[in-house]
């Protein structure tokens, strides 16, 4: 975000905060990668913060317009899993609000984006890597708690009040069953009794509230938000790696009758047919290759290759919160080890906002959605390639980060 | 008494094929590149780099066309081996955390040669590294230099020839972390007075054991002048700090903050030893000068920050800032991931600096994961670049290497060719044989 390309004779004397206002903005003859259609050179406009136009021959009539020639247009990227917001310094527990300290594991009703600070120094350096959105998740319990896709632009949460509640987050896997005394059939148990406790509840609310029903397993607070699990209302977020753990969440989902999205799923490559079949989406790591417990035995690079290919909807993290930058370096790789580069963009766009539960307004250059748009001078997955300008709903955030700063500061 | 102590025995013994490999960019590390180039190599030494197609008489020749040839990559900073996969509490061998003190201690012992880990390094394009201590103690131990080279059962057996010694140290939050909680070090000044007590008495550890050399060798001269010397007490703690004074291991410091490293050269400074790469050093680039003029490499991410608060400054541009200030830059991964692609985080760095108007280039950038991390081990005459009599440590890779879409094709080390990307697999590790999934059919 260096130079800004603007060929408007009217906007000479550019301001930051000139596409802060509801006139029309179009990217022209750039090579535009829509996502949910296949690529051409062609025209973007948006207003108001909505994407108004996408095509070949569109009427500019009065916009501002950005000569795209040789750039490339994506809608802007979206990091699933971090803890942008919630997290400054790891190592220092005091900035860092993840996850409860508590002895009980279940943290259902618990909305880690509630403390989510707008000025957190990891979000205009998200920004430099074309980040425009993410996915704040909680972690830590058996039930971690309720993600929430926030936008990295003014307003984290444009729509609601307070937090969106995309997922529910659950852990299935040696270390979450390290939170129930240590054994994964602990945890199949707990599951299943919440649930039971969860439908006690339901079935009569009345009962609960007049002291006249047996001790539940779930805390109150809890018991709404499992209750719009089971109605299908909230989908479940599960960190799993294993076969036999990816099984058993199948299972669990499926007698429960909520919908699942993978998060970890090293191995998920050898089960893609039953994930393809399930229509479970898979959040993978994109260098996730080493044996790193007997639970990643089956780890490799090509995961999310293989998960496409299968039909398995692929979605591409990076769990380094402070790094959120580097996504799309994670898609390059995938590419690098099979994934096609049309898939690779979508598992950091369009499938990653499906799993974040804002698929239908955010992920692709489609008319009626957010402009959260990234223009770049090339391919955005190379090295070669920078940022030339971000919106998020048609807003360009105020440029430059801490560390451009620091540069200046010692240039 | 009187005899000499075995030295280490070189690189000279390795068979290996006389190999030639043509048509491609030959980036040598040196400066320059040829394109197209050939390298020839033969019995673990480069023979003839040069331009256009070189001569093929006997060779086994390797078609190169549309392909680059780089110097193997070096780390200056792994802890394959020492932390290796899977990383149970049964693996955990990186950190002598009994005292903060533990310069007796050398990560050879500790190194698993089945880390599985070494071959998604060589996978990587990289042929030889330093793996080191950990950074809990002030004075972790003695660091190993090794190549990579499969079928090893002895670490040992991963030696680099001839390397010299390594001496890990740390400064700031990491001993503080890991000791404050029970006894010393609880802050950062404790750390330094730790430290120089410690060098104080290598000091007189070492005049001791200056004079006591003296005597054995003047009674060596005349054995029968008077009685042998008595056997000195060695200790090996003090042995190794009296190797650094004494000028003949390279010191590898931990070390973030500007103002720490700063302290750490004060140090050097007062018990005469060298510093020879500061490792991590998010803020190197604040005192780049500095680092020129001490001769200071500087071992670094491309873009790790924020994890903890004394890696709060980090900037992408760091390492073409210190290339400018005519200091030397290395890329490290001190990550089994990152190990797998130091060309692609050195070209993070060198576009980075590109973007800023610093000027730097893709020789540069090379030079960063080569011939500037092959100086911090020591062995900057043995390897790091494609020069004629240096070990034949070659990488041919699928693409310009400074693309994220580029893999390393083929990798040889000591003109022994250790990673096929077109072959089968066959798993380096004991730990990935006979388990599920099955292994050969499984490209990490």
């Amino acid at each position: 975000m260096k130079n800004t390309l603007l060929c408007s004779a009217l906007l000479l004397g550019f301001a930051a905060s000139a596409y802060a206002q509801n006139s029309p903005v179009c990217v022209v003859e750039a090579t535009l990668h829509p996502v949910d259609q296949p690529s051409f050179v062609g025209t973007v406009c948006w207003q108001g913060g909505i994407i108004t136009d996408v095509g070949t021959s569109i009427s500019m009539r009065g916009a501002t317009l950005i000569d795209g020639q040789g750039l490339v247009v994506t809608p802007g990227l979206i990091a699933v899993g971090t803890g942008i917001g919630v997290v400054e310094i790891e190592l220092e527990a005091s900035t860092v609000d993840l996850s409860v300290e508590t002895t009980d594991p279940v943290r259902a009703a618990f909305r880690v984006a509630d403390g989510y600070n707008p000025h957190s120094s990891l979000i205009p350096i998200a920004r430099s890597g074309g980040v425009t959105s993410s996915l704040v998740l909680p972690t830590g319990g058996t039930i971690a708690g309720l993600g929430s896709w926030v936008s990295l632009g003014e307003d984290p949460w444009p729509v609601t009040e307070s937090p969106p509640d995309s997922a529910l987050v659950f852990g299935y896997d040696s270390a979450t069953a390290d939170a129930v005394g240590g054994a994964r059939g602990e945890l199949m148990l707990r599951f299943r009794s919440l649930f039971a406790d969860v439908q006690a509840w339901m079935a009569n609310e009345s009962a609960y509230e007049t002291a006249q029903m047996r001790e539940l397993s779930v805390e109150y607070v809890d018991l709404p938000v499992l209750q719009r699990l089971l109605q299908g209302e909230l989908p479940a977020w599960v960190r799993a790696n294993q076969v036999s753990d990816m099984r058993a969440v199948l299972r669990l989902a499926a007698e429960h009758g909520f919908s699942v999205t993978i998060e970890g799923g090293s191995e998920a490559w050898a089960m893609a047919d039953e994930l393809a079949q399930a229509q479970v989406s898979v959040v993978v790591q994109a260098m996730d290759n080493l044996p790193w417990t007997f639970e990643h035995l089956g780890a490799r690079s090509d995961n999310a290759a293989l998960l496409h290919a299968a039909g398995v909807p692929a979605v591409i993290a990076v769990t380094d919160s402070h790094n959120a930058r580097t996504l799309r370096y994670h898609a390059g790789n995938a590419v690098r080890a099979g994934l096609p580069w049309d898939a690779a963009l979508a598992a950091i766009t369009q499938n990653a906002a499906d799993v974040s539960g804002v698929g239908d307004s955010v992920g692709t250059l489609t008319v009626g959605k957010r402009a959260d748009i990234a223009i770049w001078t090339g391919d955005p997955f190379e090295f070669s390639t920078a940022l030339q300008n971000l919106f998020i709903a048609g807003v360009e955030p105020p440029p430059g980060d801490r560390q451009d700063a620091l540069l200046e500061r010692y240039r | 008494m009187c005899t000499q102590s075995p030295s280490v025995a070189d690189a000279a013994s390795v068979e290996s094929p006389r190999t030639l490999i043509r048509g491609g960019t030959v980036m040598t590390a040196t400066g320059e590149t040829f394109a197209p180039g050939y390298v020839l190599f033969e019995d673990g030494r480069i023979v003839e780099v040069g331009s256009g197609d070189g001569p093929d008489d006997g060779a086994v020749v390797v078609d190169a066309t549309g392909r680059w040839v780089t110097p193997g990559l070096i780390d200056s900073h792994s802890h394959l081996g020492v932390y290796p996969a899977p990383g149970y509490a049964a693996h955990s061998d990186g950190n002598e955390a009994s005292a903060p003190l533990t310069p007796q201690v050398q990560a050879v012992h500790s190194v698993w040669p089945q880390d599985p880990g070494f071959e998604r390094a060589i996978a990587g394009g990289v042929t030889s590294m330093l793996v080191l201590p950990g950074s809990a103690n002030i004075i972790g131990g003695q660091g190993f230099t090794l190549k990579l080279h499969r079928g090893v059962l002895a670490a040992e057996d991963m030696r680099f020839p001839g390397a010299p010694t390594t001496l890990k140290m740390a400064c700031g939050e990491n001993p503080k972390r890991v000791y404050g909680d029970s006894g010393a070090p609880q802050t950062r000044m404790g750390e330094v007075s730790i430290l120089r007590q410690a060098f104080f008495s290598a000091q007189e550890y070492l005049a001791q054991r200056s004079e006591w050399n003296e005597g054995r060798e003047s009674w060596c001269e005349n054995p029968a002048a008077g009685e042998a010397p008595d056997p000195r007490s060695v200790n090996l703690a003090m042995e190794t700090l009296a190797d650094v004074i004494a000028g003949d291991t390279l010191v590898q410091i931990h070390c973030y903050r500007a103002d720490e490293m700063l302290v750490q050269m004060q140090i050097a400074e007062e018990f005469g030893y060298r510093i020879r790469s500061f490792h991590h050093a998010v803020e190197a680039y604040k005192i780049r000068d500095a680092l020129a003029g001490s001769e200071i490499s500087v071992s670094t991410w491309a873009d790790w920050w924020g994890f903890k608060l004394e890696a709060f400054d980090s900037i992408v541009e760091a390492a073409s800032l210190i290339h400018e200030a005519g200091a030397r830059p290395v890329i490290h991964s001190d990550s089994a991931i990152g190990i797998q692609r130091l060309n692609q985080e050195a070209a993070k760095a060198m576009f980075a600096g590109q973007l800023a108007g610093i000027d730097v280039d893709e020789e540069d950038a090379l030079r960063w994961i080569t011939v500037n991390p092959a100086w911090t081990l020591g062995v900057e005459n043995q390897t790091g670049a494609l020069i004629p009599g240096y070990m034949a440590d070659v990488v041919v890779w699928s693409a310009n290497p400074f693309s994220i879409y580029t893999s390393a094709d083929l990798v040889w080390v000591d003109g022994l060719l250790e990673y096929d990307r077109s072959a089968p697999r066959v798993p380096w590790s004991d730990f990935e044989t006979g388990l599920w999934p099955a292994a050969g059919e499984v490209q990490p």
